[in-house]
């Protein structure tokens, strides 16, 4: 049984699951950075999912899909950063109106462009090509786990790597980070920190137009109403628990993703699904709690160091 | 100031946007026909059990001459006691779909004495201006689960493998649901004792991201058709037997359409049907109060729909007379399936 849990397809599943959610918190961890906390990402997947598949559909390409997804991206991103950033509304409430606002778009525009209702798929719509890697493919185990995904799969896997290194590794990154932390430093510096915090709001806009265009183009073919499914806040739900560091993020959005194949897996031998429903909830109790302990054990012992 | 205008303009925008979007459709207005007002819980377009009643209602005012609005709730639970509160108002008739209003259906009734409200996939009885109606989703679910057992182990059929098992993914494990998977298992069993069958709820109706992973998974265990019972949730597991050249069934209403290569037939369910029917008794003034209207396979509530001619025809013509034999058995009573709800 345990043989049959533990596959190679559960990984293959917890890298696609993931996915979307990786993209995602890619975006809102750098806003979160920037010291806005950006509720609005569940609408912006949204967006990008519909409009990917406008663009693939319309323009006979999954790349023009995912360009538009981009571009509505960027301009969501500038109308939350100006009002979050310029008209200081309160961030909660736009990221709120930002999610209502998408759901009701959608609809909207689905109906009247695609004269449809709740769903759309056709053979017009051109998904994302999936990709090998040719020296996996000699490796078997390796090649059903990493080989044969959608490109974003891998892109999101370099995208985590590049933001690390920007967070990390760059003066911008440390800008950004210090227009959330201590913006009046930043200033003194000559710096502006409405600049960067602005940077981050449009690549927030910039990622979740391709995890949602992935949800539309890459895992699936087609759109559906609220297809995002509350993947924007479980992405949000990985910057916390990650600490908005993108490898931390990156291994939350995993961990989530592992815990719905699991849980899937387990109903599936027998376990009755009112139980795997909890799993992944279970396990994110559970994890947070290790994390905040180890964090209290830790500065406990800063504070007796500094005591000595 | 410039800013405060500015600020107030986009919300305006926003706001007028979200409002297109929602609202409520109307049948256009004619005459003085009965009011009939639908109110889901979820929304149209699910190509499926909503779109099915929304089809009840358009036959009402074809050939009744009713009009009618559709009050949908998209899963809103902050505005289903509203939606139902406009429709009473509106209404002279208010059908109510979707098991989410078990509670507001005690309620909203007794305050509206005069409107008269058809009540679907429930079984209350005793409340005068309610008419409830139950389907015996477990007889056509019976056809279902025997056509996908006699399907699974042709291989003669591309994509199919020998083993004797067959999948189904549920929205959610609700009665209705459960009532869904007794039938099919029933149904399966029937043809063959040693069929097993795999369920699978993905607890949502609206994610078609995890239906096409959770019909992965059943196919990853040798299922060959899955049944997919879980609104547009569904359409992800007719995506995953495109993909893995394995098959599935559809619900509600016949979803063939959607993707003939890899939906071999669908279990319909005639919300629709139903809904036209009882309008039909009400107008007539011939209803008796607080009854349940029971739809089952003799009432041709429920049944097995199998495409246009066009489409390949996956399920032979002996295997249609010989589900057409397990009909009339259900309905003499012959073959009793069991009931999930």
């Amino acid at each position: 049984m345990l043989r049959e849990l533990f596959s190679l397809a559960l990984i293959q599943h917890t890298i696609r699951t993931a996915t979307p959610l990786i993209l995602a918190a890619l975006g809102g961890l750098l806003t979160q950075q920037a010291g806005i906390l950006n509720i609005g990402m569940e609408g912006m997947i949204l967006l990008g999912a519909f409009f990917g598949v406008v663009g693939s559909y319309f323009l006979g390409s999954s790349l023009a899909g995912v360009g538009l997804a981009i571009l509505v991206g960027v301009l969501i991103g500038l109308i939350f950063g100006f009002f979050v950033i310029d008209l200081k509304s309160d961030e909660f409430i736009i990221g709120i109106a930002i999610n209502i606002f998408a759901g009701g778009l959608t609809v909207f525009l689905l109906r009247s462009i695609f004269g449809v209702k709740g769903a759309f798929s056709s053979p017009g719509i051109i998904p994302l090509p999936r990709i090998s890697i040719p020296f996996l493919e000699n490796i078997s185990f390796l090649d059903t786990i990493f080989n044969n995904h959608s490109i974003f799969v891998y892109l999101s896997w370099i995208f985590v790597v590049l933001v690390y290194t920007f967070l990390y590794k760059t003066p911008q990154g440390t800008w950004l980070i210090a227009s959330g932390e201590y913006p009046q430093a930043l200033e003194t510096a000559g710096i502006s920190p409405r600049k960067m915090k602005y940077i981050s709001s449009v690549a927030c806009g910039v990622f979740c137009g391709m995890a949602g265009s992935h949800l539309s183009l890459g895992y699936l073919t087609l759109f559906t109403e609220n297809m995002s499914a509350n993947r924007g806040f479980i992405a949000l739900a990985a910057i916390i628990f990650g600490k908005s560091n993108p490898i931390k993020t990156l291994i939350a959005a995993l961990l989530f993703g592992f815990f719905d194949a699991l849980g899937m897996r387990l109903q599936v031998v027998g376990v009755p699904s009112q139980f795997t429903q909890m799993v992944p909830y279970l396990a994110t109790i559970l994890a947070l709690f290790i994390v905040t302990k180890r964090q209290m054990d830790k500065s406990k012992k800063g504070a007796i160091e500094i005591n000595e | 100031m410039k800013k405060r205008i500015i600020a107030l303009a986009l919300v305006a925008i926003l706001v007028s946007a979200t409002l297109i979007g929602c609202g409520s459709d109307s049948g256009t207005v004619s005459g003085e026909g009965t009011k009939v007002g639908l109110v889901l819980a979820g929304g149209l377009g699910d190509r499926s059990f909503y779109d099915s009643a929304n089809e009840g209602v358009e036959e009402a005012k074809e050939k009744l001459g009713i009009d009618f609005k559709v009050y949908e709730c998209r899963n809103d639970p902050s505005l289903y006691n509203d939606q139902m509160v406009q429709a009473s108002q509106y209404a002279d008739i208010v059908a109510v779909v979707g098991h989410e209003f078990g509670d507001l259906i005690l309620e909203i009734p007794t305050e509206f004495p005069e409107v008269h409200y058809i009540y679907v996939d429930s079984e209350i009885e005793g409340i005068d201006n309610v008419t409830t109606v139950s389907y015996a989703e477990n007889e056509g679910s019976f056809l279902a689960g025997a056509l996908a057992a006699m399907l699974t182990t042709d291989t003669s059929i591309e994509g199919m493998n020998a083993d004797k098992k067959i999948g189904m993914v549920g929205g959610m494990d609700i009665p209705v649901i459960r009532n869904f998977l007794v039938g099919y298992e029933a149904g399966a069993k029937y043809i063959d004792p040693d069929m097993e069958v795999i369920p699978l709820f993905a607890e949502d109706f609206e994610d078609p991201a995890k239906g096409k992973e959770s019909a992965t998974v059943l196919y990853d265990r040798g299922a060959d058709i899955v049944f997919a019972v879980a609104g547009k949730t569904g359409e992800g597991v007719f995506e995953a037997a495109k993909e893995l050249d394995r098959y599935a069934i559809g619900v509600d209403t016949d979803q063939r359409y959607i993707n003939p290569e890899s939906i071999v037939a669908s279990m319909v369910k005639r919300v629709g049907k139903s809904i036209y029917e009882v309008i039909e008794i009400v107008e007539n003034g011939d209803i008796e109060p607080g009854k349940v209207v029971y739809y089952g396979l003799s009432q041709d509530g429920v049944g097995m729909g199998y495409g246009t001619d066009d489409m390949v025809q996956y399920a032979t013509e002996e295997m249609k007379a010989e589900l057409e034999d397990i009909k009339t058995k259900i309905v003499s009573g012959e073959i009793e399936v069991p009931a999930g709800k």
